[in-house]
C-alpha cells in the first residue's frame, strides 16, 4: 500500500476512534454529574406540587440549610416569606434526558426539581393557574408553537403556530392573558434582518386578541407611525388591563405602556428594553442597552414609575433576558454559563433591587424563571 | 498553451460525455474530496451557529447579525489578493492552499475552546473567513493547472459539484448530532474540527504542485507581465462582465424571503432552502460543465444567468407561490449556480497564462465578492424604502442591461481568440 494511502487512513481511523470516546463522553457526562430528580409521569407532577407545601416543615428547611451556600444564601428570603411560599418554574437546561423540560423547584429546596415531561419550552411563564410554553418541535424544518396550559393538572388549553424564533413570554396575573413575542425574518432590512411580531393571547382559547404592530402609538400626546416599529417583551399590569413593553424604532427603544381596550400605546420612558412589572405595579426592572467598542451590552436597571429615577442593579455583567421578580424588592435573571466550555447552559442568579447587594447564583442549569406564590 | 484553447475544444468535439468527465486529472477529484470534507466542517458550524448563538448562548439576533456581519472586508480581499499572488510568485500553490485550510481547521478547535465568549467567537469568525479567502485562488489555480483547456470547465463543474455535496452534507451531520446529544455544541466543534483534519489530510498527501514544465522560465513576475494580463482586453472583458452580472445578482437569502413571504411554507422551512439549492447545484454542476466544454462556455454561461432572470420573473408575477413552485424555483437557482460559478473561474483560467493564474482568479474572485455586496446592500435598501417589487424590477433591469454588456464581450472575446 502506498505510503500517502496508509497515513490517511490511519488518521481516519485515529479521527473516528477519538470522535467515538468524545461522544461517548458527551452522552455520560450529563447524566453522571447530577442525578435530577423526575417526578415521572405527568400526572405525578400534580401531587408533587401539593407536597411541596408541606414540605416546608422546619426539619425540611434546616436540612437543606446546611446543604450548600447556595441555600445559606437564599435562606433569609425563605424565613421572610414563610407564610407565602413559592415556586420557581423555569425550563431546565442540564444536558440530560430532561434537556430543555419545563420544571419547577420549591423555594426552599432549590437543589429538588421536579420535571413536568409533557412540557419541553424554549421559554416559559406561569401565572395564575395558567401557564404559556413557547416550544420548538425540532426536525428537517424546525417549526414553533405556544403551548397554554392548566397548571394544576399541565393539559394543554390550546397551541398557536409561530412564525418564528421563540423569545419572550408572559403570563398575566389572573392567567387571563398571556403575551409572546418572536423573531420574524423578513420585515425590516434597515439594520438588521431580524424583526419581531408580539401577539396578545387568550389562555383558554388561544385566541389572538391584538398584534401590538396593530396599535396606535402616541408620544408626548401626538400620533407616531413608522414602518420599523418593532414590539417585545410586555409585562401586564395587576388588573390585566394594561401593559408595559419595549417599541423599538430609529436605533430607540422606548417604554410604552399600552391600554388594551383602547388599543394603543404611549411612549414614557428611552432606553427601557424587556420591562416587567414589580409585584407592587410601582417599579419596572429591564436591560438597559449600552454600545461599547461597537457591540451591544445591557445593564439591570430599575425604573420607578412615580419618580422615573433609574437605579442600575448590583449585576455588572451584560445581561440579555427579561427579568422576573421574586418578591417586591429581589428580581431573577438568567446568565449564560461561559466558564465551563461550549456545552452552553444557563444559570438563574439572584438580585436585590435596591443596586447595592452583589448578586448570587440561584439556580444552575436554568433559563426563564417565573415566581409562582402558593397558599 | 492557454490561447490553443479554441483549438483544443474543437478536436473535442467528439468526445462523449462520460469519457470527459473521467478524463478529468484525479487530481482535481482528490482537490474535490478536500473540498467536500472542508465544507462538510464549515456548514456544520455555520448551520449550527445561529442555534448556539440565539438560543443557546441567549445572544440576541441583533448580536447574532453582528457575527454574521463579521466579514472584515477589507482585510479579506487583501489576504486573498496576497495569497494569490504568493502562490503564483513561489509557484507553491499547494502549501498556500494548506495554509488557508489548516487555519479554518484551527478555527474549530478554537471554537471548543472559545466556550462562548463573545470576543472569541468574533475573532474566530474572522479568523475562518481569512483562512477562507486565503484557500480560494490558490486551490481554483491547482484546479486550472492539472487540466487541459479543453476540459476546463467539466474540471471546475467536478470540483463544485464535490464541494457543493459537502455544503449539503454538513447541515444534515450537524442536525443529526444535536437531535442526538441536544445542547453538545461541544461535540459538534470536535467533529468539524476532524472534518476539516480529513480535508487538509486529503491535500497534504495526494494534491501535488503543478508541474514546473507549465511555467516559462522566467522566475520573477515583471511589471510587464502583469500590465500584459490584467490589462488585457481579455481579463478585463471577463472582470467587468462578472462584476457587471454579480451586481444584478439578488442575494439568496433575499430570494429565500421573497419566496418565503409570498409561499405557504413557515420559516423553519429556510434551512430546507439551502439545502434544496445546494442538491441542486451539486446535480447540475457535471452536466452544466461537460456542456460548456461541448457547445460552448459562454451561451450556458450567460444562459444561466437568463435563467436568474426568470425567477426574478416568476417571482414578480406569481401572487401566490405554493411548495411545487418554490422547489421549482430552488433547483432553478441551483441550476444557475451550476452553469455560472465554476465556469466563470474555467474561462478566466483560460485567459490568464499559469504564471499569473492564481492572481489573476483571486482579482476575479474580489470583484465578483465586491459586487455581491454592492448588490445586498441596494436590494436591502431599495427593499426597505420602495418595497419588494421595486427592489426586484430594479434588479431585473440590472441583470438585463448586465446580460446585454456581457454578452456583447464574450463574443468580442471569442471572436478575437478563435480567429485572430
Amino acid at each position: 500500500m502506498a505510503r500517502p494511502n496508509r497515513i490517511f487512513i490511519t488518521l481516519c481511523l485515529a479521527c473516528s476512534v477519538i470522535l467515538a470516546v468524545y461522544i461517548h463522553w458527551a452522552r455520560t457526562r450529563g447524566n453522571t454529574a447530577e442525578p435530577p430528580r423526575s417526578t415521572g409521569p405527568l400526572i405525578e407532577a400534580s401531587p408533587a406540587s401539593t407536597a411541596i407545601v408541606s414540605a416546608t416543615s422546619e426539619t425540611e428547611k434546616t436540612k437543606a440549610g446546611g446543604e450548600s451556600e447556595q441555600q445559606d444564601k437564599t435562606a433569609p428570603f425563605a424565613t421572610a416569606q414563610n407564610k407565602f411560599s413559592k415556586q420557581v418554574f423555569f425550563r431546565y437546561n442540564g444536558l440530560d434526558s430532561h434537556y430543555g423540560k419545563l420544571a419547577f423547584v420549591p423555594f426552599e429546596r432549590t437543589d429538588q426539581p421536579y420535571f413536568i415531561d409533557t412540557l419541553s419550552c424554549e421559554v416559559a411563564h406561569i401565572a395564575g393557574g395558567r401557564g404559556i410554553c413557547l416550544a420548538a418541535d425540532r426536525g428537517i424544518i424546525t417549526t414553533y408553537a405556544a403551548k397554554l396550559f392548566d397548571t394544576k393538572t399541565f393539559q394543554l388549553l390550546a397551541q398557536l403556530p409561530l412564525k418564528g424564533v421563540p423569545s419572550r413570554c408572559r403570563m398575566s396575573r389572573d392567567g387571563k392573558l398571556a403575551a409572546l413575542t418572536v423573531f420574524v425574518s423578513g420585515h425590516g432590512y434597515a439594520s438588521i434582518n431580524f424583526s419581531t411580531q408580539t401577539l396578545l393571547v387568550e389562555p383558554d382559547t388561544g385566541r389572538i386578541i391584538a398584534d401590538l404592530e396593530d396599535f396606535k402609538v402616541s408620544r408626548a400626546g401626538t400620533p407616531i407611525s413608522h414602518k420599523d416599529f418593532n414590539f417585545w417583551g410586555v409585562t401586564f399590569t395587576p388588573d390585566t388591563r394594561h401593559f408595559y413593553a419595549t417599541l423599538s424604532t430609529n436605533r430607540q427603544h422606548l417604554l410604552v405602556k399600552g391600554d388594551i381596550a383602547n388599543r394603543s400605546v404611549n411612549v414614557i420612558h428611552d432606553n427601557v428594553e424587556c420591562p416587567s412589572l414589580s409585584p407592587n405595579a410601582s417599579r419596572i426592572a429591564y436591560k438597559k442597552r449600552f454600545i461599547a467598542e461597537g457591540r451591544v451590552f445591557w445593564q439591570l436597571h430599575i425604573l420607578d414609575l412615580a419618580t422615573k429615577r433609574e437605579t442600575p442593579l448590583g449585576e455588572k455583567r451584560s445581561v440579555d433576558d427579561q427579568l422576573e421578580w421574586l418578591d417586591n424588592d429581589h428580581v431573577l435573571y438568567t446568565l449564560p454559563e461561559t466558564e465551563t466550555g461550549s456545552s452552553a447552559s444557563t444559570n438563574i442568579w439572584l438580585a436585590a433591587a435596591d443596586g447595592a447587594t452583589a448578586p448570587t447564583l440561584f439556580l444552575k442549569k436554568a433559563y426563564s424563571p417565573s415566581v409562582v406564590l402558593l397558599r | 498553451m492557454y490561447k490553443l484553447e479554441w483549438i483544443e475544444k474543437l478536436r473535442s468535439r467528439g468526445l462523449p460525455s462520460t469519457a470527459q468527465v473521467a478524463s478529468v486529472s484525479p487530481v482535481v477529484w482528490r482537490l474535490g474530496v478536500t473540498s467536500f470534507l472542508t465544507d462538510i466542517s464549515s456548514e456544520m458550524v455555520n448551520s449550527a451557529l445561529p442555534i448556539y448563538l440565539v438560543l443557546h448562548l441567549h445572544y440576541s439576533p441583533l448580536q447574532y447579525g453582528a457575527i454574521d456581519g463579521v466579514y472584515n472586508g477589507l482585510a479579506v480581499v487583501l489576504v486573498s489578493l496576497a495569497a494569490g499572488f504568493t502562490a503564483d510568485r513561489s509557484k507553491r500553490h499547494k502549501e498556500v492552499a494548506l495554509t488557508g485550510y489548516g487555519l479554518s481547521a484551527v478555527c474549530k478547535l478554537l471554537l471548543l475552546a472559545a466556550g462562548g465568549v463573545w470576543g472569541w467567537l468574533i475573532a474566530i469568525t474572522g479568523i475562518d473567513r481569512i483562512g477562507k479567502g486565503v484557500r480560494t485562488a490558490p486551490r481554483d489555480a491547482l484546479i486550472s493547472l492539472h487540466t487541459p483547456p479543453y476540459l476546463m470547465a467539466s474540471a471546475f463543474a467536478v470540483h463544485r459539484a464535490l464541494d457543493a455535496g459537502g455544503a449539503l452534507l454538513g447541515p444534515i451531520v450537524a442536525f443529526v448530532l444535536l437531535a442526538r446529544l441536544p445542547g453538545a455544541f461541544d461535540v459538534l466543534w470536535v467533529t468539524s474540527f476532524f472534518f476539516a483534519l480529513l480535508g487538509v489530510a486529503s491535500l497534504w498527501l495526494y494534491v501535488p504542485n503543478p508541474k514546473s514544465s507549465l511555467f516559462s522560465g522566467k522566475q520573477v513576475i515583471s511589471r510587464r507581465l502583469l500590465s500584459s494580463v490584467f490589462a488585457s482586453p481579455r481579463f478585463v472583458a471577463l472582470t467587468s462582465s462578472g462584476l457587471f452580472l454579480s451586481v444584478g445578482t439578488v442575494n439568496d437569502g433575499f430570494i429565500y424571503l421573497v419566496l418565503l413571504e409570498k409561499g405557504v411554507t413557515s420559516s423553519g422551512f429556510l434551512p430546507l432552502f439551502y439545502v434544496a439549492t445546494a442538491a441542486s447545484y451539486m446535480l447540475f454542476s457535471i452536466p452544466a460543465g461537460i456542456c460548456a466544454d461541448k457547445f460552448g462556455r459562454s451561451p450556458i454561461f450567460l444562459g444561466s444567468y437568463a435563467l436568474l432572470g426568470l425567477i426574478y420573473l416568476f417571482l414578480l408575477y406569481m401572487p401566490a407561490i405554493d411548495l411545487g413552485m418554490q422547489i421549482g424555483c430552488l433547483l432553478l437557482l441551483g441550476l444557475y449556480y451550476a452553469g455560472t460559478e465554476g465556469l466563470l473561474m474555467a474561462m478566466a483560467s483560460t485567459s490568464v497564462p499559469p504564471e499569473l493564474r492564481s492572481s489573476g482568479l483571486a482579482v476575479l474572485a474580489t470583484a465578483i465578492a465586491l459586487g455581491k455586496m454592492v448588490s445586498s446592500l441596494l436590494f436591502g435598501f431599495i427593499w426597505d424604502a420602495y418595497g419588494v417589487w421595486f427592489a426586484i424590477v430594479t434588479f431585473a433591469t440590472i441583470l438585463l442591461s448586465a446580460l446585454i454588456v456581457a454578452g456583447f464581450f464574450l463574443r468580442v472575446i471569442e471572436r478575437k481568440y478563435s480567429y485572430g
